[in-house]
């Protein structure tokens, strides 16, 4: 479907035009909650992260954190935002029990940033209308027996939330915007927007319309948690409602409501039709004092944001032939680009580079030799003493054919453990390959006692036979050996028989 | 170690520092005698809802031994003070005289409160109030009503009711109380004591049960100028746990001479609050000893005064409609939803159960003036009036150095002289809302006694100060307590008692 | 016509209080209700007051750069939390059964 020609009725033929806007809301990577200092931690045991201001107890007042202040201006930088020089939260107010004060801080009149947005592949812009801060409320849990139970641990995380213009035109195009977004925000290393974690949800507002006329009546679909189910929540909107418009049942018209999406019924719901909306009584939060964003502390955070990744990336593939696949990996978080472009400018080449840093280095740096995640490589490369020019050192010796990769493997596993001197470490280790012919032959003729069987295929002309052998020679051969130089070898000895 | 010849509950909490601190009288005993005093009275004055008798007798016992093993002494050694029933002290039930909160003991202290016992105060307990500072008489307690110290059949104002009279019948001789509308400068009038209210701000307001945020301050009690000026000196600062608290460094005190050089400001409208009789002739009496004794009297204005008490009421039941949300049944104080099926039901059960009348009346009037559709109307209004309200301080101050008047239209209302008439009882607040609306610092001093029906009672005098001018005030206080009242006032109920 | 006796106001009221979850109806909600639109008559002065050039005051004084710095500190025990609250299962706060959205 292409959003420019619309959304073709099934029904009718008619072409309809869809006007889908997002509010996202993404949890910040900050130490503390908001408003007092717990320290959130995902599957904790609950009600093990609250304290006596996020469990509301009278008396206990907000502070907000100096940490997720930082991070939301950064957001609102890496997303070209106008930052506000004076912000201010404001009260929210519903009664549920997730709840504890019977409000939520968040912000009303005065978020700390408006206007922003950023492109899809289609050159089209999507624009922001305003990211502003709050705080997460915590979990109800209603499949326990008779009573709903509350824990609080997630009360008070921060968020921010990232309203758009109705600016996106299809399922696609939310997805795509989504996933940038999200790109941007974990590049920025302002959220890691893990959503098996929660970290990150969205609700989507949708209407239609035909060509020329006023947009339709609005539907908002709450509590997205997937992008898979903002894609088909959106996708079944589109239908459910030209269906409704074109049906022209007035018992099933289209109504200003919020709607849940149900993953197992593959459908929305209502939740809460217009007349019982909420009445939310924004009150400017008179605990906390408005706050200045003073322009030197802006700059300094707009000085120490990257390069949006996008462009990275493709500066990567198009000036390092580094492959797609491994440039969108090596752009998941700011310290991981860093640090991949750090080996480069040491002198690696990109490809082999990109490759050699996703592959190996996790493996190297997992302590118990299992193999480590590549979400949590660039911390982990942070607090190793393994850095940028030894990788790029022991490229430049595997690429000369010096070291083997079973040689460089050792090598970057003493590196990872205590630093110190490649080269030193490549004899130390003995794994500098050796040339010697002699020596070659001497291994090779020991593998191939008693493979009478490969020396046979390869004479008959099957020359992969000879591929088996290769391990055991190297095997023979303690890292010390070049494969190529291996393979060649135990061919000429075959065929000089 | 000899005490000396006069009893402790006749000095001030500076001089009972300094005696507890030269070892010349022994805290234990202080201690003990002070809870006597407050077990002996307590039944006729209904002053204390809570006492932590070991916890205090404790604390005695501690600072005795610290101080023998050379600790220095604190500037409140030993000196026993009571608390407001909405400020937060570890181990003690802090129920704001509310069925809401009965039973519940905070897990925490507030700011103000650790400050006072770092410098050696012993909390002996929690004081009666009007539920969740709610009410200017005392009688709005779902704990009984507090009697005034002067004279039973009296209400001793509100909102802090239990410490102005735990003060006035010295039972302590320094107690915390909290000023949102004029709760602790009208009280303090009535039962013939001082008391100040700081500037917004001034005090952390961390275990302060919020009321109305943006007017709350946790404001000292006690017999003379002198005690409130060393209190908050002590509670006064930057707090880390409360971010509207002032950051900048605290004055130090201020010593007047006399009042020679100083402009007061006379409100006229403030002045023409009091009726024809004699608390209108105590105070026109009153202004002409401080003009005797070297102020120069300025006429000023302040039109919106007859505004106040509609914009205060707005504002501060908006902001208590959203304080009082989280008041819900499910962490902590009450529950009674009996029968209920829902979350929704039982919300609504326990707040209809746990709140008492007047608090219901303020959260409905709050809740619906920031409605969606009334909002515009009446809670932006009031918003609006109230920066006209501190306007028009700041451009009396152009002419002044500080405002005085009385602090209440009348002395000490019989009990139940208002009841089933809110805003009849509203109106005792008239002239400390204008002050509260502007955040202005306040203190309010005894000003001698006057005969009404029959009782002889205390009435009260206000000066204000610009804001953050706390030690002005406190200084120009100190000078004008000697002059409208030379001799301090003793309640009578106190000799009853002891 | 004077808040007191307007039918809209009254009605707005009723609807106030259940807004903040005060609705349990019976006399008393009504006579609560009452009681409020008489305040509020008292109140009606308030809108003749010129408040042009005024913006609505949030707070007196506005301290700024208050914010805090420093990381996390210990939560509190969740045993002394739960004890606090008139129903828990030990791990949790216990409530009646929340159906959907907002209570
Ligand atoms: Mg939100
Ligand atoms: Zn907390």
């Amino acid at each position: 479907m292409s959003a420019a020609q619309g959304w073709i009725s099934p029904a009718t033929g008619t072409a309809w035009f869809v006007v889908v806007g997002l509010e996202v809301h993404c949890q910040l990577a900050a130490p503390t909650k908001l408003f007092c200092a717990c320290r959130p931690q995902f599957g904790a045991e609950p009600n093990t992260r609250v304290c006596a201001v996020c469990s509301a107890q009278p008396g206990a007042l907000p502070v907000a954190s100096m940490e997720a202040l930082r991070l939301a201006v950064r957001a609102g930088l890496a997303l070209s935002c106008d930052i506000a020089p004076r912000t201010r939260f404001a009260r929210k107010h519903y009664f549920y029990c997730d709840l504890p004060k019977g409000y939520q801080i968040s912000q009303d009149e005065a978020p700390f940033c408006r206007g922003g947005g950023l492109l899809l592949a289609s050159g089209k812009r999507v624009r922001l209308q305003r990211i502003h801060l709050e705080e997460d409320a915590g979990k109800a849990i209603h499949d326990r027996g008779e009573d709903t139970l509350v824990d609080l641990n997630r009360a008070g995380i921060p968020l921010i939330e990232s309203v758009t213009e109705a600016d996106i035109s299809s399922a696609d195009e939310a997805v795509e915007f989504l996933e940038a977004l999200k790109e941007i925000l974990q590049h920025a290393g302002v959220s890691n927007c893990d959503m098996e974690k929660g970290e990150l949800r969205c609700d989507v507002n949708i209407s239609v319309h035909r060509a020329g006329e006023p947009w339709g009546v609005k539907v908002e679909v709450k509590n997205l948690n997937s992008f898979r189910f903002v894609h088909a929540a959106i996708e079944h909107e589109i239908a459910r409602q030209v269906a409704a418009i074109e049906g022209g049942d007035p018992a099933r018209r289209v109504v200003q409501e919020t709607r849940l999406w149900d993953p197992d019924k593959h459908a929305t719901r209502t939740m809460r039709r217009k007349e019982g909306a909420a009445d939310y009584r924004y009150l400017p939060e008179p605990d906390l004092p408005e706050v200045e964003l003073d322009a030197a502390f802006v700059a300094g955070e707009r000085a120490r944001l990257a390069p949006p990744p996008a462009e990275r990336r493709a500066r990567w593939m198009h000036e390092w032939r580094v492959a797609a696949k491994d440039a969108a990996a090596l752009a998941a978080t700011r310290r991981l680009a860093d640090w991949f472009e750090a080996v480069v400018r040491a002198g690696a080449p990109g490809k082999e580079a990109a490759a050699f840093v996703l592959n190996e280095l996790p493996k190297a740096l997992a302590e118990d030799g299992g193999r480590g995640a590549v979400e949590d490589l660039g911390l982990a490369l942070e607090s190793s003493p393994l850095l940028p020019r030894h990788v790029a050192e022991l490229l430049r010796l595997a690429v000369a054919g010096e070291v083997s990769n079973a040689g460089a493997r050792l090598v970057l596993r003493e590196l990872a453990r205590a630093g110190g001197d490649v080269d030193a470490l490549v004899d130390a280790l003995g794994v500098r390959v050796v040339r010697d012919t002699a020596q070659v032959e001497g291994w090779c003729r020991e593998a191939l006692v008693g493979r009478e069987k490969i020396v046979a295929d390869v004479r008959s002309g099957k020359e992969a036979a000879v591929n088996a052998l290769l391990g055991p020679v190297l095997k023979l051969a303690g890292g010390k050996a070049d494969a190529a130089f291996v393979r060649e070898t135990l061919l000429r000895l075959i065929r000089e028989g | 170690m000899s005490p000396t010849a006069r009893a402790w509950h006749d000095l001030d909490a500076a001089q009972l520092a300094l005696e507890h601190a030269r070892g010349a009288r022994s805290v234990v005993a202080t201690i003990d005698d002070c809870l006597a005093r407050i077990a002996a009275s307590n039944a006729g004055l209904n002053a204390f809802l809570a006492l932590d008798a070991e916890r205090a007798r404790e604390r005695a016992r501690l600072l005795e031994s610290t101080a023998r093993a050379g600790a220095a002494p604190g500037r409140l050694h030993g000196v026993p003070i009571a608390i407001k029933a909405n400020q937060a002290c570890r181990g003690l039930e802090t129920n704001c005289a509310s069925r809401m909160l009965a039973g519940w003991r905070a897990p925490y202290t507030a700011t103000a409160v650790e400050r006072l016992e770092a410098e050696g105060a012993i909390v002996v307990g929690a004081t009666n109030m009007d539920e969740f500072a709610m009410g200017s008489t005392g009688e709005h307690s779902a704990f009984g009503p507090t009697r005034n110290p002067w004279s039973v059949a009296h209400a001793p104002g509100g909102s802090s009711s239990g410490s102005a009279a735990a003060v006035a019948a010295r039972l302590v001789p320094l107690a915390l109380g909290s000023d949102t509308g004029g709760s602790v400068r009208q009280p303090a009038a009535w039962c013939g004591i001082a008391g100040l209210k700081p500037t917004w701000g001034r005090v952390s307001r961390h275990g302060l049960v919020a009321f109305a945020s943006s007017l709350d301050c946790i404001a000292p009690l006690a017999r003379g100028v002198g005690d409130l000026e060393l209190a908050l000196s002590i509670m006064a600062g930057a707090d880390a746990r409360d971010a509207s608290c002032l950051p900048t460094p605290f004055a130090a005190p201020i010593a007047l001479d006399g009042l020679a050089g100083l402009r007061l400001g006379v409100v006229a409208e403030w002045r023409a609050a009091l009726a024809q009789g004699p608390a209108r002739d105590l105070h026109e009496a009153n202004l002409s000893a401080l003009r005797a004794a070297g102020a120069e009297l300025v006429e000023v204005s302040l039109a919106t005064t007859r505004h106040a008490i509609a914009c205060y009421y707005i504002v501060a039941a908006v902001e208590a409609a959203s304080n009082l949300s989280r008041y819900d049944g499910a962490r902590y104080g009450l529950r009674a939803d009996e029968g209920a099926r829902t979350l929704l039901a039982s919300m609504s059960a326990t707040r209809r159960a746990g709140f008492g009348a007047e608090v219901q009346r303020r959260i409905v009037l709050g809740t619906w003036a920031h409605s969606a559709g009334w909002s515009a109307r009446w809670h932006q209004q009031a918003a609006r009036v109230r920066t006209k309200v501190a306007r028009e301080f700041a451009a009396a101050f152009e002419r002044c150095d500080l405002l005085v008047g009385p602090t209440a239209p009348t002395p000490a209302l019989r009990l139940g002289a208002h009841a089933g008439d809110p805003a009849a009882m509203y109106a005792c607040d008239a002239l400390t809302t204008p002050v509260s609306l502007a955040g202005l610092p306040a203190a309010s001093i005894p000003a001698g006694l006057v005969e009404v029906d029959g009782a002889r009672l205390p009435f009260g005098l206000q000066l204000v100060g610009p804001l953050e001018a706390d030690m002005l005030v406190l200084a120009a206080a100190r000078v004008a307590e000697r002059v409208v009242c030379p001799e301090p006032l003793r309640a009578p109920v106190e000799e009853a008692s002891s | 016509m004077s808040p007191a006796h307007d039918p809209a106001t009254l009605q707005a009221l009723r609807d106030a209080a259940a807004l903040a979850r005060l609705d349990l109806g019976g006399d008393e909600a009504e006579r609560l209700c009452a009681d409020v639109a008489r305040i509020l008559a008292e109140f009606e002065l308030l809108q003749q007051v010129d408040t042009s050039g005024c913006e609505p005051m949030v707070a007196p004084l506005e301290a700024r750069g208050t914010l805090r710095e420093g990381g996390p500190e210990d939560s509190l025990p969740r045993d002394e939390l739960l004890a606090l609250a008139p129903r828990s299962d030990g791990e949790h706060y216990v409530v009646k059964k929340a159906i959907g959205g907002e209570a």
